[in-house]
């Protein structure tokens, strides 16, 4: 062979591994959503398979709070998802919404207007909107109609994720499973009063649409026009300021001078029966109380008004159902966590077989008991096993499980890190196996 | 255009594709219609001081070759080093004279109005103007004959990689190299692999090293008073590897960006924190810059061919005008004359101290003998370089002073040491690069080989598992970006 032929092949191969190598790092590197406060819809969007979206939600952190997919599922089988982002600007909208468009053909695009009150993002939120997607052309449209500097850094990505390499975790190296569930909604279950502003949303004054707003709104037509889809602006519940009201005055001013329908959730409150006591989860969004009622009412209203399909049982919607079942396994967790004894706590816990449940009773004049269950199933107890034999076992690939006699006294670790306060009574620590993560540690003084 | 720039990693491999792709006789010109539009990416109007620069100084020299008498050859050299040196006055000296000379009449209450002149200094100025007057002495001395082809002596000043921080390139050695321009074969594939490896180890210096130590030897030298011996000792080490890993990454950088053209470009660092002394240092410490001071000031002051005083006197001088050279402010003129004070006690104290040594047996040949001169002259250009890091004079002898009276060996224990700036995992990372660093350094400073010609003996997999390291660790580790101020390099402002 020729030398320069070997010298061509030796430099294609070489640049094949440092462009691997390369690649591997930046999936480490990459911006994730995952930390439990944001849910990485890009990445479920990019795993659902073609054309399965019927309603697509666009908007920002109020939408993925507002809008449950599971509940419309549940409700009416509307294969719904949320391709929202916290802090999602203007710009950002409209290119997801392309992005999205790329493979599915949902017949409503529901679009939370909450990016018409502002113009320049937080730091966080920037790399939120614009690192997620994957490079091309929309992608490169997106970053350089951002009204920020250093657009250079977000086209090439890596001038900002490879400083994360001090904050590497170990979902940087696997699959965070929060990433599978939820469509692009944001399980959150808190429970905040709202203090809430009388008559604010019934105030008329308003600014005129301002020029970025007016021009979103007609690309966002046009895209309607050209992709055939349905475009549905909505306000989404929250707490408003009086600006913020003038601006979407206007901007609904100018939807009814184009001819679109929109909803302003803020005026359905009272119909919705949403309580600013037990619905909202702080002043911006609503929490899974409130996002059941707001999406109950949304399937009803799309299916009654478009007749979106019903997919329940068809075969490709299985994210759609798995989301819900692991919905109900959140439902389930929420309801044991008001239990007020062991034996209701634990009867519930049961029922699931995707936990592991490790309890000790420890009393004053006997010596202590441990159990570790697999939903029925006893896996482990101190009465049965050899007097002092410890116990240790994986409970997934990043906790270990170890129970060790110390003073006659039972010590469980997870990790190294003990589970359980120096408490007499019953003490029950669980761990999720489909969340990977410890539920909680629970002592009970009985 | 900073070498660890994107614009620089778009722009290189263009000129290069090009260059290669061109008919030979087209190499020239757009090699230097390259070098002026890496010059003009700073400020484009600064393209017409090098333009003339390059037009003086080359018919300066024209000049001289066709002027018979020696007064004659005498005045033009005198009128091209009038308007190089007079050019970098203004832009580099201008204002520090003015402000020095207000400063000395304020002593007779006499009040000068100056309010300094709003002008940025020209990136690499000191650099190509020194290139350039040093051929017009080259050329005045019948050293070299005149190059009577403006296009190729315009290349020779701005030959883009070595125009804006060195080395400074004598015209025996880049300019009989571009006479053979056509002749070079640019797909060399060895050659240009050489290169590209020194881009890639100048990089992995500047990027992961240099701008890491930067933020330590910033946190300290801002706010000196917080810190007692071991944090100032330790600032003042960060300083003296920063400005060594910065300069010699910008070097290693424009040498191998020469190389991958068919280019050689001096050696402008030869290990230099291995110098037994500080004759020695010099011999290694940014050479270019020594032998131009050798030979265009120091001989022609009598050099070491005269009395004793007057020897130690032109010394003193070299240095000092070699310290303002680098800066135009009194501390850098301190740091000149504070090497020049060295030089002399050096020679001073050889004898004395070889006395002592064998008064005391002490062996000369051993590596602890050796370590221990090692030790000693980086020491003293540690102190030094307080004084060339400083923000004045003042500042750089109240550091000095509460390094030497504010013992604290308990930082060295209690985890001080990790709040300069770097936090524990950006100090271990540190601390590995310089282990690397170290290595490399020490392979060339005993084995006489670079990174380049080490890895062209090893085999596939080692090579590649180099290379392939260090564009991760680039990537990866580099200062670039949104966190780090990405800091320029430091000769590019001198």
């Amino acid at each position: 062979m020729k030398t320069w032929i070997k010298k061509l092949i030796a430099l294609l191969v070489f640049l094949a591994i440092t462009g691997i190598c390369l690649n591997s790092a930046y999936r480490i590197l990459s911006w994730k959503d995952t930390m439990g406060s944001y849910l990485s819809s890009v990445e479920q969007l990019y795993a659902t398979p073609e054309d399965r979206i019927d309603a697509l939600f666009v908007g920002s952190s109020h939408c993925y709070a507002a809008v449950n997919p599971d509940v419309m599922w549940r409700d009416y089988g509307i294969a719904a998802f949320d391709m929202a982002i916290s802090g999602q600007g203007k710009s950002s909208a409209l290119h997801y919404t392309i992005e999205a468009l790329k493979t599915q053909s949902p017949g409503v695009v529901v679009l939370d207007l909450l990016a018409t009150t502002f113009e320049q993002g937080i730091e966080g939120n920037r790399y939120r909107n614009l690192l997620s997607m994957r490079t091309s052309r929309n992608q490169y449209e997106m970053v350089m109609e951002a009204p920020y500097e250093n657009k250079a850094d977000y086209l090439l990505k890596w001038p900002i994720v490879h400083t994360r390499y001090r904050e590497l975790g170990a979902y940087d190296f696997i699959d965070n499973p929060y990433n599978s569930y939820g469509r692009g909604y944001c399980y959150r279950f808190t429970v905040n009063e709202v203090i809430h502003q009388p008559g604010l949303e019934d105030l008329t004054e308003e600014v005129p649409i301002s020029d970025s707003n007016r021009k979103w709104i007609d690309d966002f037509i046009a895209l309607s026009e050209q992709e055939n889809f349905v475009l549905l602006p909505v306000i989404l519940p929250h707490e408003m300021t009086v600006g913020e009201k003038q601006i979407y005055n206007g901007v609904l001013e100018y939807l009814g001078e184009r001819g679109i329908d929109y909803i302003d959730f803020n005026k359905m409150i009272a119909e919705l029966q949403l309580s600013y006591l037990t619905d909202f989860m702080d002043q911006g969004h609503l929490n899974y109380y409130g996002a059941e009622k707001l999406s109950g009412y949304l399937g009803g209203y799309l299916r009654e008004k478009w007749n979106l399909p019903d997919h329940r049982g068809e075969p490709g919607y299985e994210e759609w159902e798995e989301s819900l079942v692991y919905a109900e396994h959140l439902i389930t967790r929420e309801e044991l966590f008001q239990s007020a004894n062991s034996a209701d706590y634990l009867a519930g816990a049961s029922q699931l077989d995707d936990l592991t449940i490790i309890v000790r009773r420890s009393a004053e004049d006997a010596d202590d008991e441990i159990r570790v269950l697999r939903g029925a199933d006893v896996l482990w107890d101190s009465a049965s096993a050899d007097p002092g034999k410890e116990y240790v076992t994986d409970l997934d690939y990043l906790h270990v499980l170890s129970l060790t006699l110390k003073d006659e006294r039972y010590s469980a670790e997870i990790n190294g890190e003990p589970v359980f306060e120096d408490e007499r009574g019953t003490s029950v620590c669980v761990f999720d196996h489909r969340l990977g993560e410890i539920w909680e540690a629970r002592y009970f003084a009985e | 255009m900073l070498f660890n720039s994107v614009q620089f990693l778009v722009f290189f491999p263009i000129v290069v594709l090009i260059y290669a792709l061109i008919p030979r006789k087209a190499r020239m010109p757009w090699l230097l219609v390259a070098s002026y539009f890496f010059y003009m990416s700073w400020h484009a109007e600064y393209a017409i001081l090098i333009a003339l620069s390059t037009v003086v100084t080359w018919g300066g020299a024209l000049v001289m070759d066709r002027v018979n008498g020696k007064g004659g050859r005498k005045s033009a050299l005198v009128l091209t080093l009038v308007v190089n040196l007079g050019i970098l006055f203004f832009f580099k000296y201008f204002d520090f004279a003015a402000q020095s000379l207000a400063r000395i009449l304020s002593v007779f209450h006499i009040t000068l109005a100056h309010k300094g002149f709003d002008v940025l200094l020209p990136v690499g100025i000191s650099f190509y103007t020194f290139q350039a007057l040093g051929y017009c002495i080259d050329v005045y001395r019948r050293d070299v004959a005149p190059e009577k082809n403006l296009l190729k002596y315009a290349l020779f000043v701005s030959f883009f990689p070595q125009l804006v921080a060195g080395p400074i390139e004598r015209s025996g050695n880049l300019l009989k190299q571009l006479d053979r321009i056509e002749e070079i074969r640019v797909r060399d594939t060895d050659r240009m692999v050489s290169g590209l490896t020194l881009m890639l180890w100048g990089l992995f210096m500047k990027m992961v090293i240099a701008d890491r130590l930067a933020v330590t030897a910033d946190t300290v030298f801002d706010r000196p008073y917080l810190y007692g011996t071991c944090g100032l000792l330790t600032g003042a080490i960060a300083f003296s590897l920063q400005i060594y890993c910065d300069f010699c990454a910008y070097s290693t950088i424009a040498r191998g960006a020469a190389r991958v053209m068919g280019f050689t470009l001096t050696d402008n660092f030869d290990t230099p924190y291995f110098a037994q002394d500080i004759r020695d240092f010099w011999g290694r410490w940014h050479i270019s810059l020594t032998a131009w001071f050798r030979d265009y000031l120091y001989i022609p002051l009598g050099g070491n061919r005269c009395s004793s005083l007057r020897k130690n006197l032109n010394i003193l001088i070299t240095f000092t005008v070699s310290g303002l050279w680098h800066g135009a402010a009194w501390n850098f003129v301190v740091w000149g004359a504070l090497h020049g004070l060295y030089r002399i006690l050096s020679d001073f104290l050889k004898k004395p101290v070889r006395a002592l040594g064998d008064l005391l047996h002490i062996g000369r040949e051993n590596f602890s003998y050796r370590l221990g001169r090692i030790l000693i002259t980086d020491f003293l250009v540690m102190i030094a370089w307080i004084f060339f890091r400083a923000e004045s004079i003042r500042g750089a002898f109240a550091y000095i002073v509460r390094l030497f009276t504010h013992p604290d060996p308990w930082t060295m224990f209690d985890g001080s040491l990790y709040k300069l700036g770097l936090s524990a995992f950006e100090a271990h990372v540190l601390l590995y690069a310089l282990l690397i660093l170290f290595a490399v350094d020490l392979m060339k400073h005993i084995k006489k080989i670079e990174l380049p010609e080490f890895l062209a003996r090893q085999n596939l997999w080692f090579r590649w598992l180099v290379l392939i390291g260090m564009i991760m660790g680039i990537v990866v580790y580099g200062a670039y970006g949104v966190v780090f101020d990405s800091t320029q390099f430091i000769y590019f402002t001198f």
